[in-house]
């Protein structure tokens, strides 16, 4: 048999698997995610109640701060739909306006947690020992206290506002971050391509941010999908107990306080903000498991 | 066609994975035999088809995949189709499994000695607590495991990976199967257990008659312990043939070009012209090639060979091939 | 071609590595307070020439301390004790700076292909990442260099915008092979470069790594445990035991008449790829692998070894000439 001598020195060019998957990683993640019902109906809702916040002053039919004695506790009517509160103020002008607190509420401290978490979670898993000594204590110490506690020490202190809120749930909530980040962090570092950046002696901060958080974004995504509704019911949780949103805000947390007292009357007044509260604290939670099935086999590498 | 000492006989299986992006053809019409106290090697590469071989076997295909024809012969009661019960009775009693991790196929919340006895316990339901954990003993004896009483009572990850492959074969061989399917055993182990390890398996197979189907990437296993050798490719049987009759004179361009492309360390060897290897790599499961599935990396390959997928042919004494260039 | 005769002095072949009584361990870390209760003792001592242009092989079972010797000498790790030469730069005591720029000379390929690239990384990116860290090329002046690395390896140069899952193992590994040659290094750790792979992509990609070691005069120190391959491709052998060098001298000689009793049985257990060899009867190595958190008293081997004697279990051997090698043992299999 003739067999082909030196195949050594032969010039070979390795076709490149052009079957093999084609697709992005981001295109396969969306693929999957478009299948998950549940999550494709949690998108369409946030995407519903993001286009609403944004609209509101649009789709409002009533000024939400607009006080009218005479409408006092209005039931549910093709006038009012959602029925009126105790100043007479359409509840569901005002659980629109309400939604925008929610959304800011919802992202601005959820992405000041991810980002301080972030930082303290990379650095405490990529350099170890002490470092990761004394971030860890110092986060675990922050995950002791009952959460809600901690950022009602917070609100007492700071006194209320919207500004106050972010940092109170920053405060509370960036442990967490921090945790899923090193654990993240501690698992790539030992990687072979983490190992071989810095065999070709690039820098601990470029490493850092070329080579472990972009590996992390699956899992942040995941988390911050999540993080949005923990904060919307923390401030839900906060102006029901009278340290949140100050009136006459229109905060769906607020509201259900301010409706509490007329349950047995005019239960509409607290109801209607609860269940907004509660839908949209499912969409965020069922798309942020959905991402998370998505992105399974990401996440398990 | 079946006599008393076959004991597997696998006639056209198909095992298909309906995936999103197409069908899979894992396994695509094969047909093994394997005879009493025999031991069946199946080699090939990673994606060949080899392990789903002997999942399906173990009717263990989970979906998307699924058998989509043929049958699986054990002792002439076809597997395909048969109920989870029965199937249930059947592994781990007549038919049992050994894989290449054995961590994974071992509780890590339960004693070894306590899950080999359960094996024993589940297919023997008469026998007595005290009497199995016996046998447990006895059996882990047999397969080299040393101070058996001791290491009844200890966990998986207290165990190194050679003692835990055996505790496998333990369990595997416990209650006398009539067929072990081992896959990949040693790959996860080092030389010199590998060795213990393979010698132990082809002890244990004198002693208790049982039929082993070897799946391996590992030419050398398969040189050192299989009688009859199945190479497979991209989900078909390539070549099939006694083990010298293979070695000796492979006949499929790819089985000579495997053989070929091993550097050996029994001789010394010439490195100035390279080491002989085959050219490409594996195809995509999912866009096999037209024709023969390997004529695109077959240095022999012609026109022909890219337009009919050859049969696989007799060429006497046991020794079938698939490709174009043999016939009847 | 590199030819070594003899260890120690020779004339012919410059020595680019020296590797003087290195030691290796990590504390296990137990119990609330992390108590160092324990080190393991993943390389124990270890000293050894490389010669510019040969390939050095280190084999040994697991926990062996053979990748962890590799690491060490790359300081990816941090050694314990001892010294290594880098053309006589003690590695182990540059600065952070000056390691930087030695890191140029020095590279290691790894086995697992699906590990070693970052997923999210295109390959352009990946095999330009050694250039942009250390030269100042302009975009133009990469994207030459690396289309031209990839055609050295045997990659298509127009796939460099693709991510690494989109290449199958032997082509990740080509990308892992073009990444650690980028800079020109004259000393590369392969570590298990072709375990990972299945039999037919072995042979390509080890023809490839000799390619490239006759074009650019590369010095390798190979790690595998893959007796068949080591004996193709290597020059020179080291066999490692538990943290220590048991054996260590010419491919061949090592491999046909093996002085240390545990490199004859580490070869004996190699399945040999021919069914008239079974007839043969096989030494086996009874036993198992001694842990290196306590390894054991004297030569490390003697709880495995057919031909222990007294002196084994308490006094240690040296690494002695013999026969143009090194040999640790007091009974040699003369």
């Amino acid at each position: 048999m003739n067999i082909a001598k030196n195949m050594l020195f032969k010039k070979e060019i390795i076709e490149p698997s052009d079957e093999l998957v084609k697709e992005t990683f981001w295109q396969d993640v969306f693929k999957s995610l478009r299948k998950d019902r549940m999550a494709m109906a949690g998108g369409t809702i946030i995407a519903l109640f993001i286009l609403v916040a944004i609209f509101a002053p649009y789709l409002a039919p009533y000024n939400p701060y607009e006080v009218s004695l005479d409408l006092q506790f209005q039931k549910p009517s093709m006038e009012y739909w959602l029925g009126t509160d105790m100043f007479g103020r359409d509840v569901l002008s005002r659980i629109i306006y309400g939604s925008r607190i929610s959304l800011l509420i919802g992202i601005v401290p959820s992405l000041i947690t991810m980002l301080i978490g972030i930082i303290f979670g990379i650095i405490a898993g990529y350099f170890g020992r002490k470092t990761d000594f004394i971030i860890m204590t110092v986060s675990d110490m922050v995950l002791s206290f009952p959460s809600l506690l901690l950022a009602m020490v917070v609100m007492y202190t700071l006194g209320a506002s919207l500004l106050n809120i972010f940092i109170a749930l920053s405060i509370v909530g960036w442990a967490g971050t921090a945790r899923v980040v090193r654990a993240q962090t501690l698992s790539l570092k030992n990687k072979e391509f983490v190992e071989s950046a810095r065999a070709i002696g690039v820098k601990p901060s470029i490493i850092m941010i070329r080579h472990i958080l972009p590996n992390c974004i699956p899992q942040l995504l995941v988390l911050f999908t999540l993080e949005i509704p923990g904060s919307i019911l923390s401030e839900a949780s906060l102006s029901f107990l009278g340290v949140g949103a100050q009136p006459p805000a229109s905060s769906w947390g607020l509201m259900v306080s301010n409706g509490k007292e007329f349950l047995f009357n005019a239960p509409w007044v607290a109801i209607s903000p609860g269940i907004a509260i509660l839908v949209i604290v499912l969409a965020f939670n069922f798309l942020g498991d959905g991402l998370r099935d998505a992105l399974d086999p990401y996440l398990k590498q | 066609m079946n006599d008393a000492s076959t004991i597997l006989e696998i006639n056209n299986l198909k095992t298909y994975f309906y995936t999103d992006k197409g069908v899979v053809p894992a396994v695509d019409d094969i047909s093994i035999k394997v005879k009493k106290g025999q031991i069946i090697g199946i080699v090939g590469e990673s994606g060949c088809g080899k392990s789903m071989t002997s999942l399906s076997i173990m009717q263990l295909i989970a979906p998307p995949g699924k058998i989509a024809g043929g049958e699986i012969l054990f002792q002439n009661k076809n597997l395909v189709g048969i109920s989870k019960a029965e199937m249930r009775s059947l592994r781990g009693n007549e038919l049992s499994m050994i894989f290449q991790e054995p961590m994974t196929s071992l509780n890590p919340v339960y004693p070894v000695g306590k899950q080999v006895a359960e094996t024993l316990l589940l297919h023997n339901k008469h026998m007595k607590k005290a009497e199995a954990k016996q046998k447990v003993i006895e059996m882990f004896k047999m397969v080299g495991i040393p101070e058996p009483e001791e290491r009844y009572r200890v966990f998986p990850h207290q165990l190194s990976g050679g003692l835990r492959q055996r505790v496998m074969i333990a369990m595997a061989l416990i209650c006398r199967s009539k067929l072990l399917i081992a896959d990949e055993p040693t790959t996860a182990l080092d030389v010199t257990i590998e060795a213990q390890i393979l010698k132990l398996m082809k002890n244990l197979q004198e002693e208790i008659d049982t039929s082993i189907i070897m799946i391996t990437h590992n030419l050398g296993i398969v040189a050192e312990m299989c009688d009859y050798v199945y190479v497979m490719y991209a989900g078909k049987i390539m070549e099939q043939a006694d083990v010298y009759e293979l070695f000796d004179h492979p006949k499929h361009p790819y089985t000579e070009g495997l053989l070929k492309s091993i550097p050996r360390s029994n001789v010394q060897q010439n490195k100035e012209k390279g080491l002989y290897s085959i050219k490409g790599m594996v195809p995509n499961m999912l866009n096999l090639p037209k024709g023969c599935r390997f004529h695109p990396r077959c240095i022999y390959a012609e026109d022909a060979c890219r337009e009919v997928e050859p049969d696989l042919v007799d060429v006497g004494e046991g020794h079938l091939v698939r490709c174009i260039k043999y016939k009847n | 071609m590199h030819k070594i005769q003899e260890l120690g002095g020779d004339d012919v072949n410059r020595v680019l590595m020296k590797v003087r009584n290195v030691k290796t361990y990590f504390p296990v870390e137990k119990g609330m307070f992390r108590k160092k209760s324990a080190m393991v003792h993943a390389v124990d001592d270890i000293s050894f020439d490389i010669y510019e242009g040969e390939t050095l092989a280190i084999v040994g079972e697991s926990g062996c301390g053979k990748s962890t010797l590799g690491r060490t000498l790359l300081r990816l790790l941090d050694a314990t004790e001892g010294e290594a030469y880098f053309e006589d730069q003690n590695i182990f005591e540059l600065t952070s700076k000056e390691l930087r720029q030695l890191r140029k000379q020095m590279q290691i390929i790894f086995q697992d292909p699906f590990a070693s690239l970052n997923p999210r990384m295109k390959v352009t990116d990946i095999i330009g990442e050694p250039l942009v860290t250390h030269e100042s090329m302009n975009k133009k002046e990469k994207d030459e260099r690396v289309a031209e690395l990839m055609e050295v390896v045997g990659l298509r140069k127009t796939y460099g915008n693709r991510y690494p899952h989109m290449f199958s193992g032997g082509q990740r590994q080509r990308i892992g092979i073009a990444r650690a040659l980028a800079l020109n290094p004259k000393f590369v750790v392969c570590d298990e470069p072709v375990s990972a792979l299945d039999v037919s992509i072995q042979s390509q990609i080890i023809n490839l790594l000799q390619k490239l070691q006759e074009q650019k005069q590369l010095t390798y120190l190979f790690i595998s445990h893959d007796l068949n391959v080591v004996r193709y491709f290597s020059d020179r052998i080291g066999v490692m035991f538990v943290g220590k060098i048991m054996e260590l001298g010419p491919t061949n000689e090592v491999y046909d008449h093996p002085l240390h009793p545990y490199t004859k049985f580490l070869v004996a257990a190699a399945p040999v790829p021919d069914p008239h060899e079974r007839s043969k009867e096989k030494l086996i190595l009874e036993g198992e692998i001694p842990s290196p958190i306590n390894p054991p008293s004297g030569c490390r081997f003697h709880t495995r070894c057919p031909y222990v004697q007294d002196r084994c279990k308490s006094q240690e051997p040296e690494l002695k000439q013999i026969e143009g090698r090194m040999v640790a043992c007091h009974y040699p299999l003369v």
